[in-house]
Order: C-alpha cells, then structure tokens, then sequence
C-alpha cells in the first residue's frame, strides 16, 4: 500500500466532507446535543409526571406527656410533610378519615390513632404507615420524602426528650450533649484517596465520573463516522463514481484505506466536540463546586479519550466494511453498520455504569475478544491510575483497529464493490 | 501492426446468467476500435474484464503484453477507462477533479491538469462545482480525467450515451482530436452504428456474449453487400 496514494484519497475525501455541510455540522452537533438532551428530557418529562400522595390523619389528635411535659400533634406532622412533598413536586391531599378510592393515589402515608400518645411515650414507639403503588418511579421519590421528614420530626422530638429527661435527673444543661446520647457511635472524617494513595479533592473525585461520560461519548462518535463510510462505498456506488476511481492505479485497499482514515477524522472531529461540550459541563460542575476548572480537565485524559475515539472508529469501520462493500444497496448497508454500532453502544452504556478494571478476571478477559472493551479499559484504567495498563489497552486497540483494517480491505475486491449482489 | 490489447476466449456469467460466451479479439496499436451490439450484449463486462475491474470464469488478457489480474498497477497505468454510467463528484469543482486525478498518476500534476483542462474544453466552469454541470459537460469532464494523462490505450464505454446530437458531435471530435495527436489505441463500445462509423477504424459486432464479425467499416459494407454497419449488424447476427 502506497502512503502517498492513501492520502491523494484522504484529501478528496476531506475536501467533499468540507463541502457536506450537513453531515459535518451533524457530526459535530449530534454529541454535542444527545447528552444534554437526554439528561434535560429525563428531568423535564419527570417533573412534569403528577405524584399523587394522599396523607390521612385518622390520629388528629394533640397530646401531651404529664410526666415528661413533651407535646406531639398530629397536624405538625401533616403539615411538615405536606410542605416537604409539595416542595418536591407531588400533588397532597390531606384526610381525617380514610378517603373513598384508595387506587388514585400513589402514595398514601397514613398517621394511625394514637400517634401522638405514642410520640410522647417513653414506653411506646409512634409508627406512620406507608402504602406505595409498585412500578411507579416517582412514588419511590416521595416515599423518600416522606421518610426524610419522618426522620428529621424524630430527631427533633428525641432532642425535646433528651433535654426534659436531663432536665428531671438534675443534669445541668452544660453538662451533656444531645448529639453524645442520640448518636454516640458516628462514622467518619471518610478520607477519600485517589488510586495512588494521595487524598483525593472533591474535584479529582469527579474524575472517574468524567471518565464514565467520555466513555458513553463513544456511542455519539461512532454513529456518523460508520455511516460515512456506508456512504463512502455503496454511496458511490450509487452515485456512479466508484467504477472510475476503481479503473485507477489506486488498489482497492487504498481507496477504502483512504475513506475509513476520512471517516475516523470525521469521528475524531465529532469527538473534540464531545469533549469540548463535556468541558462546558464540566467547567459548570467545577463552578458550582468553587473549583479550578482545569484541575477538572485533565488535557491527558482528553487526548487519550481523542486517540481512543479515532481507533474505536477505525475499528468499527473496518469490521463493517467486508459486510457494506457486499450489500447492494445503502440502506441494507445501514443496517449492517448499525448492528456493529449496537454492540458498541451495549458495551459503552454499561462502560458508563460499570468499572471495567473491577470485573472478575473470569468475565473480563472473554469480554477483551471484543475490540470496545479495550475502549473502555484505556480510559478507566487511565482514570484508575493504571497507566501502564491503560497504554497496554490502548496498543492492543491500535493493533486490533490495524489488523481488521487490513483484513477488511484485503477481502474486498473491485468486482465485489462494483457487482455486489 | 503490434498489438495493444489481446483478448482470448472471454467468458464471464453472473449466476445462471451468462454475460460473455467466448470473445476473442486483437486491438492494434494507434487503432481507434469500436466494440458494437445491442444492449446486454457483453460489451460493458468485456471491458471491464480487460481494464481489470471484473476478473474473468475463463480465457485471457493482454493489454501491452500484461495481465491485468496479475499486473493490475502496471496495466492501469498504461489503460484509460471510462465506465459507461460514470458520474462525477458534486460537491467538487471540475479543476478539482482534475488535480484529484492527477495526483493519483503523480508526474507533473500542474502539467496534467493543464492538458486535462484543455481536452475537457470547458474553460472558466471547471471552477464550478461539478453539481452544477449539464450532462454533456459531465462527460466532457470525465472522458478529459481519463484522457488528461495520455494513457497508450483509452476504453470508452458509450462515451455519448443519453447525450444530446451537439454534446455527442463535441465528445465524438473530442475522441478524433485526442487518438490523431496522441496516436493512442482507443476502445470505444457503442450500440450507436453511425458514430462508430464515424470514429472507428474496426468495429468488432458482439452479439450475445460472442463477437460475430471483425473488421474495419468499408471492408465490412463491401462484405455484407450493405450500405450502412447497422444492415451489416443486422445480416450479420441473421436478424
């Protein structure tokens, strides 16, 4: 293969990208977009979901402890957690007695009689029953709700008792503390330490989290740039200039050669923007954290992401492309491309969930058959501080990217791309 | 007369579809050669199969002496083809074509490009994007990107399909131009009798995936008692 007719190709390419307005500006907005659009959809679509919560007093009652001189009513509680779960968005209604149709609410937080007595006890524990509908997300939420105002009612009420109950053993008010009797056993300072042992800030704890986002960047750069390539191929075909290019000194594999090199730079440009985006995100999170946004960025970390993204590419292109030079038409070709991009996106959707360097040896080196995993393996190892481990990853990508390269094109021939069938 | 290309026995089927039976041919050095038959005849898959891009079930090869399976670097730098459907790139301009390929020939690119851009005649538009071009001068286009280089031998295959009577009278004096000035060997296919009349010093009739007559057009009316290729076609081919 001759380099310098590889790049005669690349040019032409580059040129044509250049001129392709559409397919440049959506390869570089299509990261730019998607993951912002995905967090902004979940988040508007789950407040604009009606919770409805139904709090039923059946206690409704004030009562107060002669021997402790502590007061508990009811209606505090309705009101604490009325104001908590409309805070959160969920619709309340409040009840003295049991309401008809039970079904229409998705959550019912019931105060049963005695509440309030038992609140005061110092025998008795005052409970608050729960009814939750099943598979209904938002209900979990104000179930959370409802818990984090029961327990903050609880401690306020502890505090109260502690106090009246030093304040009758004759303690003096200095000589004790609430929190010493409430929570004599408390975790903590928690140290966290970054993999090489040195404590961690909390802006080098966001750091794996950035990772994690790069790495489901991955599904956004790989679509448009095996697309590309679709379109490289049978597109020409289609467009009848590929007979003529093939007619020339240039090999098959120089041509293809040059046209999955475009299509890498075309997805190594959609990834700066991913990266560039993900900066944006990022530089807000350090912000808001009063942190320096480039102990943030680690540029090392966004160049190995950049090498890692323009071999990923490569390989998904080159496994594609014995398949796409023998399909007829682009949108069976397509299809093709897609089901590769598909086993890319499960691997980097669960590269986003999941630390790979923390899988079971028996699990992880049968998951390596597969090109992606080392994907993932360079940036968290990288993240990991496993560096050596990360350019391991990267040099078996390289190598694998190169080597399905090389069978890809040497299994095309002119006569395949011209009468595929 | 030495001869450019030699075809021995062709036979090429798609399937259970038999494109080319059994041609043989000699085409000779400086020699404008027309291949003619009617659609679906083997014209466009017998010079595919010579230009290399389609590798023969049977039979041989020689263009200058070389295999073009075996030689394919050395036969597509001495062959120019121009495919019968070929299109152009519509984001770039004509004077990017030509520079395009040029540089895959290497040698004096600005030279070629200079020669390229006069052979396709169309001056001050090969700076508009190709897109933008009527069909005659696509074709003008491309046959001056297979031309520009003065390969030894040009395949041309129905270098004046669906063009209008000016733009085919152009590409046709085109064609003349370049075989007189360069004394190059062109294979032309057509199933247009009266052009390669025109053009051709041989024709060669194929029918059904076989050649059924060689010769030049006088020798081949005279034969045939005909006064025209198209009534020697016809007797020929016993339609």
């Amino acid at each position: 293969m001759n380099p310098r007719a590889v790049e005669v190709v690349v040019w032409k390419e580059l040129l044509d990208l250049w001129r392709d307005k559409k397919t440049l500006f959506a390869a570089i907005l299509l990261p730019v977009v998607s993951m912002p659009l995905i967090g902004l959809t979940v988040l508007l679509l789950s407040t604009q979901q009606p919770v409805n919560v139904a709090v039923v007093d059946r206690d409704d009652s004030t009562y107060s402890n002669p021997v402790l001189n502590v007061t508990v009513s009811s209606e505090w509680l309705v009101g604490n957690l009325t104001r908590a779960l409309e805070a959160a968005g969920c619709h309340v209604h409040a009840y003295t007695s049991e309401p008809g149709n039970l079904t229409v609410y998705d959550l019912v937080v019931v105060i049963p009689r005695g509440f309030s007595h038992n609140a005061t006890s110092l025998t008795q524990q005052a409970r608050v029953e729960i009814i939750r509908k099943a598979s209904v997300q938002p209900a979990l939420n104000a179930e959370n709700t409802v818990l984090s105002t029961l327990s903050q009612f609880s401690r306020n009420l502890s505090e109260v008792k502690v106090r009246q109950l030093a304040l009758m053993s004759g303690l003096s008010p200095g000589s004790f503390s609430v929190d010493s009797v409430l929570q004599p056993v408390v975790a903590g300072p928690v140290l966290v330490i970054t993999p090489s042992g040195a404590p961690a800030s909390p802006l080098e704890q966001i750091k794996p989290f950035l990772a994690k986002v790069l790495i489901l960047g991955l599904i956004f750069v790989v679509s448009p740039a095996s697309m590309y390539v679709v379109d490289g191929i049978v597109g020409e075909r289609e467009r009848k200039t590929i007979e003529l290019l093939l007619a020339t000194p240039l090999s098959v594999s120089e041509v293809i050669t040059g046209k999955l090199i475009a299509a890498s730079i075309l997805g190594l440009v959609s990834s700066l923007s991913d990266v560039a985006s993900l900066m944006v995100y990022m530089y807000l999170i350090a912000l808001s954290v009063g942190g320096f946004f480039w102990l943030v960025i680690d540029l090392k970390l966004v160049l190995l992401h950049a090498v890692t993204a323009f071999f990923t590419i490569l390989v998904t292109v080159a496994i594609a492309t014995p398949f796409v030079t023998r399909t007829q038409g682009v949108r069976s070709a397509s299809n093709i491309a897609t089901m590769v991009n598909m086993i890319g996106m499960a691997l980097f959707f669960s590269g986003f969930m999941i630390d790979y360097p923390k899988i079971e040896p028996s699990i992880l080196y049968p998951l390596m058959a597969i090109p992606y995993t080392h994907s993932i393996l360079v940036i968290q190892d990288y993240v990991y501080g496993m560096v050596y481990y990360s350019m391991l990853h990267l040099a078996v990508l390289v190598a694998v990217s190169l080597l399905l390269l090389y069978v890809g094109v040497k299994s095309v021939s002119p006569e395949k791309i011209l009468l595929a069938r | 007369m030495a001869v450019a290309v030699r075809v021995e026995h062709l036979r090429k089927a798609f399937g259970r579809v038999v494109a080319v039976e059994d041609v043989t041919l000699e085409v000779y050095e400086g020699e404008v050669f027309g291949l003619i038959g009617p659609n679906g005849a083997g014209k466009t898959t017998t010079l595919r199969m010579i230009a290399g891009l389609v590798k023969p079930d049977s039979g041989r090869v020689a263009v200058m002496g070389l295999d073009p399976f075996k030689e394919p670097g050395e036969v597509k730098r001495v062959l120019g083809y121009l495919p019968e459907e070929a299109d152009v790139y519509t984001r770039l301009t004509g004077l990017e074509h030509l520079k395009f390929y040029a540089s895959i020939y290497g040698g004096d690119v600005d030279e070629t490009v200079r020669y390229g851009a006069a052979v396709s005649g169309l001056g001050g538009d090969l700076y508009k994007k190709a897109g933008e071009y009527s069909k005659g001068m696509k074709r003008r286009l491309l046959l001056s990107l297979v031309l520009m280089r003065r390969p030894k031998i040009a395949i041309l295959d129905e270098p004046t399909s669906g063009l209008d009577v000016y733009s085919s009278i152009k590409v046709r004096d085109l064609i003349k131009a370049f075989a007189r000035e360069n004394r190059s060997t062109i294979i032309l296919s057509s199933h247009n009798m009266l052009e390669v009349e025109y053009v051709c010093d041989r024709v060669a009739f194929i029918n059904k995936g076989r050649v059924v007559e060689v010769g030049s057009p006088s020798d081949l009316k005279s034969r045939y008692g005909a006064s025209n290729l198209e009534e020697v076609f016809v007797k020929a081919t016993g339609g």
